[in-house]
């Protein structure tokens, strides 16, 4: 075998060892190329939907808590929580205007239930002079029996008489006593009445005087509590409009990605050029035209993969660089996101579970509960009291029926005195009678008998005139009573009407209080999905810095090819063929030139003139130049 | 805002001064993290001078207030400004962490 002979043995072993390295760094810059822009393409894809995912979570809480709670301003719309308690502000001023006219109403019956009473002394009065005329018909009593004893037996009749009229005269005493004692109770009995119902009244007035200023802080308490809520949550779902700053950072860094394919398809074509040049060479052999595999072709195919080899393996250490660069950026953009969301989120779960889940130091109450607990205990507190004091002035109320007993004996105590006066009016009678027979009587029995129908038609005056008041103060206490019975009637109507709407009121605020619960659990829920996009994107950039290391690997098959190469030439040149002395320079290769000139990353054929030492051309018009 | 910590046998204070605000979490969540691994039994805010704290700093009081409850420890207020108060107590934190509208914090 001759020289030529081996070294074509040579150069086949030669290409078929670099043609496999080739292949095999082809593999890579495919596979790199590949996921990189599935991954960049991916992860600027989600970007959008991880924004709009942040947006519509916000927007969503934003609705509910302004919906809730907060109400919106620009519309001038309030939240619904607000319009249920000023509509239980309202019935509660309403119950409270109501019971400020009902109190009005009180009042003025017991006004003239008062007047009516008073002249319970006047009645005394003549009580007091009935009694003194009770007394001087007693002594007139005693003085006719004893001019009727000296007289004899033509006085027995006046003695029988002065003995009835005493026995008269012990029964009015009596009696006045009865009536004394009566009257004393009718008073005491309304004394009891009024001052039941004007304590009960007092506390009223008390509490209704200042209900405006005690409802005001109730529905104050209710309204700054749930907006203070409102406030901290809003501000919460505020805190992510800052964290969208990282976005465009994550935007720019994923451009990187349109270079580092650039440069990585430009590195590709190299290679698969390489491929192309050596499959070609091979062929010859494959297709028995080995004879056309000359020396020149041999040192030729040598020099333009040291070349290649060299351009590929600068083009690849800096994709890898770089891409390395832009892969730390843009995953520490994208943690840094995500951590800031993560924060975010973790105060928001705070906020969310203090405001709306049982907590154990609230009596295992959230706290939207123990502010609506709270306020809806000062209400049915309120209802309570209206509905105690209609009730304790319905029981006082009964007093009214003993002050009515009293009177009614007062008038009975009276009707009985009338009697007695009937009485003194038969003795009366029965006295005269006495005089006409006995006309030779003394005197003095006929001035006694005339002094006795003095006074007998006094107390008779005094009792009916009495009598009549009696009646006439009874008639009018009976109907103010009456009046203030279907008043009291009618305000436990009103009360157990208001107490019913307030009971649905304080109801409808236990919905509203636990549906608001829900609403502000509900606050960032959907977060899972987005930090699933941001985990898949970060997964994305993980992988990619996997394939980093296997694209440093290419850079020593490169070595490899390089070092193969330049062995084969110096073979060829110990060999004595002297066309393997030819300088390895691009010059010597114008299609090498050329695919350099069309390079669209600037920075790429910047790296080809350093190694080279050449300059490189502009490129023609399908090559764009892309800063780097 | 201003924070240190100060610790006596009993206490762990956190001192603040001034508002609270997003950008300043990060220092109290840092001052936390320190008493929380101190052996004091209760950690005390004081929050004399602190007009407001944003939503993110109550969250983090919150999220501290639960992580020093499972070391069985207690967070509480010792001072605190009057409109944060009014505040803390419309929400209803007083019955969460126990809150001493005045105190007085050691000066070591």
């Amino acid at each position: 075998m001759n020289q030529l002979q081996s070294l074509r043995e040579e150069f086949r072993n030669y290409l078929d060892t670099v043609r496999s390295e080739t292949m095999s760094c082809e593999n890579v810059l495919q596979k790199l190329q590949i996921y990189t822009a599935d991954v960049y393409e991916r992860i600027a894809e989600q970007l959008p939907a991880i924004m709009e995912t942040i947006e519509s979570n916000n927007d969503e809480s934003r609705v509910l808590v302004s919906y809730f709670i907060s109400g919106d301003s620009e519309l001038n719309q309030d939240s619904v929580v607000s319009e249920e308690l000023k509509d239980v502000q309202v019935k509660l001023s309403d119950a409270a205007s109501s019971m400020r006219l009902m109190r009005t109403d009180d009042k003025e019956l017991f006004q003239q239930i008062e007047e009516q009473v008073g002249q319970m002394s006047e009645i005394r009065d003549s009580i007091s002079e009935i009694a003194l005329i009770s007394d001087d018909i007693e002594l007139l009593s005693y003085n006719a029996g004893f001019v009727a004893s000296r007289a004899g037996s033509s006085g027995a009749a006046f003695t029988y008489i002065a003995r009835e009229i005493k026995k008269l005269s012990n029964r009015t005493t009596s009696l006045v006593e009865r009536m004394r004692r009566n009257t004393e109770e009718l008073v005491e009995s309304y004394r009891q009445f009024n001052e039941r119902i004007e304590k009960i009244n007092t506390e009223t007035d008390e509490r209704l005087n200042n209900i405006e200023d005690h409802l005001g802080s109730i529905f104050n308490k209710y309204n700054t509590g749930l907006k203070n809520i409102a406030g901290l949550l809003m501000e919460n779902l505020d805190s992510v409009n800052s964290i969208k700053q990282y976005v465009p950072k994550i935007m720019i860094s994923l451009q990187d990605q349109d270079i580092i394919r650039q440069s990585l398809e430009q590195a590709s074509s190299i290679n698969l050029d390489m491929v192309q040049q050596l499959e070609s060479n091979l062929r010859l052999y494959s297709n028995q035209r080995v004879d056309e595999v000359d020396t020149s072709m041999m040192e030729g195919t040598s020099a333009l993969t040291i070349l290649m080899s060299k351009l590929a393996n600068e083009l690849i250490g800096k994709i890898t660089q770089n891409l390395d660069e832009s892969l730390h950026k843009l995953s520490s953009d994208l943690g840094e996101f995500e951590q800031q969301l993560r924060d975010v989120e973790e105060d928001r779960k705070s906020l969310v579970d203090f405001f709306a889940n049982a907590q154990e130091g609230l009596g295992n109450k959230s706290s939207i509960e123990m502010i609506f607990d709270e306020s809806s205990e000062m209400i049915t507190d309120l209802l309570q009291f209206i509905r105690n004091s209609i009730v304790q002035k319905r029981e006082a109320s009964k007093l009214g029926t003993l002050l009515i007993d009293n009177m009614e004996k007062t008038i009975r105590c009276f009707d009985e005195m009338h009697d007695i006066v009937k009485g003194f009016s038969l003795i009366k009678v029965a006295s005269k009678m006495e005089i006409a027979r006995e006309m030779e009587l003394s005197r003095n029995i006929t001035a006694s008998s005339e002094m006795f129908e003095e006074l007998t038609e006094k107390m008779e005056t005094t009792i009916l005139q009495v009598r009549k008041q009696l009646h006439t103060a009874d008639v009018s206490i009976r109907e103010n009573l009456m009046t203030l019975s279907a008043n009291l009637a009618q305000q436990q109507d009103d009360v157990a009407a208001l107490t019913h709407n307030m009971e649905q009121s304080v109801s409808n605020l236990e919905t509203m209080r636990e549906n608001l619960n829900d609403a502000i659990r509900a606050v960032g829920a959907n977060s899972t999905e987005l930090f699933a996009l941001i985990e898949d994107s970060l997964n994305g950039a993980r992988t990619i810095k996997g394939l980093i290391g296997q694209a440093e690997s290419i850079s020593r098959q490169y070595g490899q090819i390089i070092s193969q190469s330049e062995e084969f030439r110096v073979q060829g040149h110990q060999m004595g063929f002297t066309e393997f002395l030819s300088p390895v320079i691009p010059e010597r290769f114008p299609g090498f030139m050329r695919m350099i000139s069309k390079f669209t990353v600037y920075s790429d054929k910047e790296i080809a003139s350093e190694i080279y030492d050449v300059d490189i051309e502009e490129g023609d018009a399908s090559g764009e130049l892309t800063l780097f | 805002m201003e924070i240190s910590t100060v610790s006596t046998d009993e206490y762990a204070y956190i001192m603040l001064s001034g508002s609270v605000n997003d950008g300043e979490i990060a220092k109290l969540e840092t001052a936390f993290r320190e008493v929380l691994g101190q052996k004091v039994r209760k950690v005390a805010l004081a929050l004399e001078y602190v007009p407001n704290i944003c939503s993110a700093g109550l969250g983090v009081i919150m999220k501290y207030q639960r992580l020093l409850k499972d070391q069985h420890k207690t967070l509480e207020v010792h001072g605190v400004h009057d409109s944060l108060y009014a505040l803390l107590l419309s929400i209803h934190f007083d019955k969460l962490v126990k809150i001493k509208k005045k105190a007085t914090i050691p000066v070591i």
